[in-house]
């Protein structure tokens, strides 16, 4: 089963990444011992590094661009990954599952996915900034001083923002699923 | 490149005092919330949910990070195998004999988190026996190396009796990471501490030992990282214990970590390091950089094992709950209390526990209770803003502990918490300010030192985040500039004669916290200033005491120049020892001879001639009289003052026993008006004994009446004896206090 391009602007960038993302997974799982995973950090950290060395990266005028495309586009994956399984294992659709996870049923990982998603949807229209802090560090894995590169901010402000990030969007998602 | 951030958000308040009540513990942080949102019941409901919520969003955060990952790895299987790359096939171990680089593998002497650990002959360049430890298959050599390159020059600058020397990495035959290490042979230190039965206070003087160890790994800009008990040994050197720390860098080497150092998670199933001694920030979700602070918090968490016998979390049952729960664990709980986790146990193993510490079950909770609870606490505190910003300051509060004195581990006070909330919000910094000043309620002249301090504060965060190595250098300088916030605190406190909250203040940040320094010369003097002036002398002269050390390292000319001599000089005479006045006023001539003007020569004749001299202190005083006599005026544009150099060199005169020459000086002085009266009074007290000494008993008694009765209208205390004109500055009043009673011992017997 090979995924579906994501709609929209990203599938441009999608397309070109993915060749680089499958060359890295190869080369990656043979590394691996059994029963480890990859970490999406770990991918993206690579195709980073593969794009930047080969002559590819002036397509994408700069790194900063590059981070937050290739976030962008890890998150479109992810989330269309996650939500394919959720899809499958209730054998519905639903667009937004936090109606569906008002019902007293245990949540799945997946669920938990969209949910990240979701409410980072949200803070993009109150707080644009914070939440692309959030963007570059779950989807993207980047560092903490990486972000603050990218960002032009401080690495302090930078930890700051993650930090109230996550309970700023864990407080939605426990309010979606009824928790507190 | 960057383009500028829109205006603040609500969002950023919110974050701001997020951070700052995530920083505080439960009354200090209630009272906090209550200050800030007073009136507004939505938004502190609002904010006591967010903080309930902190370690559940961290803990959510990981797991969905974690089964991103998972999907990531399905996404990855369903690609159709491409044209393999040639793989790696695992070598098998290399062992006894095998030769790697110079090194000669002689027996296999461990095992531990990272690879296994071999004795080793070192051939080149010289023969020595070293420890190898070779990393377990699975990590990636190339980013091991470079890593540890990275901080290789950082390793070798370490240098300390309690750490093992790390001395250099490669890579095997078949591509496999080592590291090259001292060799160190030694039982880990809890096996020891328990079969050699030491009791709490050795125990607490070993750990010392060891934080003095990672203090100077720090100092030299490397984290431990993985500070457990298998990685520190104790050996016995000419029969004293020797505790060494080893592993020093590889830790942060060998873990698949970004560049930040941010994971010790080698997948969802793995992982590097020992639960029960990792640092929240270690296991999290990369939320904070992990820095000097997760070493204090390992430490915390080996203290708790040295002083209770048994890790803070339990191993075996962390690894039953399975990674999530294990991490939730971690990042949520505080572990119980020492003593209170010994009282839980079975009668059979606490006393075993205690056998092995030399002490009675009932006595060694007891021992543990309180100050050693909340020492362990503190440095294991969840936010590394709680904890011991350094490991000296853990080490510090366990020697004061041995030594009977208050501990710093414990809860902080309104103003330690207003600080705080200040000095880390910029953004809303006006804000902040207006808390301060409606709790402060005009406190008047001190408070611009209190902002001072604040902003040295904030400066020293700035500098501090410039570079990990000089990390250690920073959590002191910020301490320091916390503890001089402080403390000009209690003296605008005192300023409004709010003395008893003052002293609160001033326990909880004793004067002796902070270190002489330019910076904290101010702080000294203001608070010795009050001090003076409400009559508590005892604070005084250990003020002025400081202030006299600060100022050591100021400029010499600026020093004299000023009116600190003039106000040490008296109460170290009147208040001090008597060697602290002669130390001092020894010292002052060595610093500040010659005297090149005439306000120089004034304030060195003053300090120094206010007890009794030898000869040769008044023979080097003789330029000085002469510099005074000449008004020599100063380079700097200072003004001179002709009336007081007029009283110096009577009082000059009086020590050299010179009447003729004190009364035709005082009468110079006294031709000057003085609206105070302290230079009146302070002369005719010299002019009496002048009076005596020539055989005036009249005149000498005369005159010492009447500098009695100027002396008694003297304001007893308050503001006015602060300034020149009004009451007449407290130290001048002081002076004259001094000559009057030396010219009424000699005259009156």
């Amino acid at each position: 089963m090979s995924p579906e391009p994501p709609a929209g602007p990203a599938s441009q960038l999608f397309s070109e990444l993915y060749p680089q993302l499958r060359r890295i997974a190869a080369s990656r799982m043979a590394l691996q011992a059994p029963g480890h995973t990859l970490q999406p950090t770990a991918l993206v950290h690579e195709a980073w590094i593969r794009l930047t060395n080969s002559d590819d990266d002036k397509r994408f005028g700069n790194v900063e661009h590059l981070f937050a495309a290739v976030s962008r586009t890890m998150r479109s994956i992810l989330v269309d990954r996650a939500r394919q399984r959720s899809r499958a294992k209730r054998g519905g659709d639903f667009q937004r599952v936090s109606l569906d996870a008002a019902e007293d049923v245990p949540i799945s990982d997946d669920d938990k996915l969209l949910l990240v998603h979701e409410s980072l949807c949200q803070l993009e229209k109150e707080d644009p900034v914070r939440a692309r802090v959030v963007l570059l560090k779950f989807y993207g894995g980047l560092s903490i001083p990486e972000i603050a590169r990218e960002m032009g901010i401080g690495e302090r402000t930078v930890e700051r923002y993650w930090s109230h990030a996550k309970v700023w969007l864990y407080d939605q998602i426990a309010a979606a699923i009824g928790e507190e | 490149m960057n383009s500028p951030l829109p205006p603040s958000t609500s969002l950023d308040i919110e974050s701001a005092v997020y951070e700052t009540a995530l920083s505080l513990d439960g009354e200090a942080r209630e009272e906090f919330l209550r200050q800030f949102y007073h009136g507004n019941e939505e938004g502190l409901e609002r904010m006591r949910r967010l903080l309930r919520q902190a370690g559940k969003s961290a803990a959510f955060f990981l797991e969905a990070h974690e089964h991103q990952g998972r999907l990531a790895e399905e996404i990855l299987e369903s690609i159709p195998e491409p044209a393999a790359e040639p793989v790696k096939t695992p070598a098998s171990e290399e062992g006894p004999g095998a030769h790697i680089g110079p090194y000669r593998l002689i027996e296999r002497i461990g095992e531990g988190g990272y690879g296994v650990v071999y004795e080793a002959e070192q051939e080149k360049p010289f023969h020595r026996r070293v420890a190898l430890k070779i990393i377990r298959l699975g990590m990636d050599t190339e980013n091991v190396i470079a890593r540890f390159e990275a901080e290789r020059q950082a390793l070798a600058l370490m240098d300390h009796p309690n750490i093992a020397r790390v001395f250099d990495a490669g890579s095997t035959p078949t591509g496999r990471p080592y590291f090259v290490m001292e060799r160190v042979t030694g039982e880990r230190i809890t096996t020891w501490c328990d079969r050699e039965r030491l009791d709490l206070r050795q125990r607490i003087d070993l750990f010392v030992r060891v934080c003095q160890g990672i203090q100077h790994a720090h100092q030299k800009g490397v984290i431990h990282r993985d500070i457990k008990p298998s990685n520190i040994l104790v050996t016995t050197k000419d029969g004293t214990p020797e505790p060494k720390v080893i592993d020093f860098g590889i830790a942060k080497a060998a873990a698949p970590v970004l560049e930040n150092g941010e994971t010790i998670w080698t997948s969802r199933d793995q992982l590097i390091g020992t639960p029960p001694y990792m640092s929240p920030e270690q296991i999290d979700l990369s939320g904070l950089k992990v820095d000097t602070r997760s070493d204090v918090y390992s430490l915390g968490a080996l203290l708790y094992e040295l002083l209770s016998g048994r890790p803070p979390f339990d191993g075996k049952a962390l690894a039953e709950l399975g990674v999530s729960g294990m991490r939730r664990i971690l990042l949520e709980q505080d572990p119980p209390l020492p003593s209170r986790m010994l009282a839980t146990l079975p009668a059979k193993e606490l006393a075993e526990i205690a056998a092995a510490r030399q002490e009675e079950p009932a006595r060694l909770i007891a021992k543990l209770r309180g100050d050693l609870d909340g020492i362990v606490s503190m440095a294991m505190a969840k936010e590394p803003d709680r904890r011991y910003q350094t490991v000296n300051g853990l080490a510090a509060d366990l020697q004061r502990y041995l030594a009977c004195e208050p501990v710093k581990a414990r809860r902080p006070g309104r103003l330690y918490l207003v600080g705080k909330f200040v000095r880390r919000n910029r953004l809303v910094c006006a804000l902040g300010a207006a808390i301060v000043v409606s709790l402060a309620g005009g406190f008047g002249t001190s408070m611009w030192l209190f902002f001072h301090e604040r902003q040295a504060l904030r400066e020293q965060e700035r500098l501090g985040r410039e570079a990990e190595i000089a990390r250690a250098r920073e959590e002191h300088l910020r301490e320091q500039a916390q503890a001089r916030a402080s403390v000009s605190q209690a003296a605008a406190l005192l300023s409004e004669q709010r003395i008893e909250e003052a002293d609160a203040l001033l326990r909880k940040h004793p004067l002796t916290s902070i270190e002489p320094s330019r910076e904290a010369a101010g702080v000294f003097r203001t608070l010795g200033h009050w001090n003076a002036i409400y009559g508590r002398w005892d604070q005084a002269v250990q003020c002025y005491t400081l202030l006299d050390q600060a100022n050591h390292l100021d400029d010499p000319v600026q020093t004299i120049e000023s009116t600190d001599v003039l106000a040490i000089a008296p109460v170290l005479r009147a208040y001090g020892t008597r060697a602290s006045y002669e130390r001092f006023r020894r010292e002052t001539l060595e610093r500040h001879l010659p005297a090149t003007n005439a306000l120089q020569a004034e304030h060195l004749l003053k300090a120094a001639l206010l007890a009794p001299a030898d000869k040769d202190l008044l023979e080097q005083l003789r330029e000085t009289a002469l510099t005074c006599a000449r008004d020599v005026p100063a380079e700097s544009g200072s003004p001179t003052y002709p009336e007081w150099n007029a009283f110096s060199l009577t009082l000059y005169y009086h020590r050299l026993n010179d009447p003729e020459r004190v009364l035709e000086w005082a009468d110079r002085s006294l031709t000057h008006p003085d609206a105070t009266g302290t230079r009146v009074s302070a002369t005719l007290c010299l002019t009496a004994m002048a009076k005596s000494r020539l055989g005036d008993r009249e005149g000498a008694t005369r005159d010492l009446t009447k500098a009695w009765e100027i002396i008694g209208r003297a304001p007893q205390s308050g503001e006015t004896l602060g300034s020149p004109t009004e009451g007449g500055f407290w130290f001048s009043w002081l002076v004259a206090r001094l000559l009057f009673d030396e010219a009424n011992r000699e005259i009156n017997g």
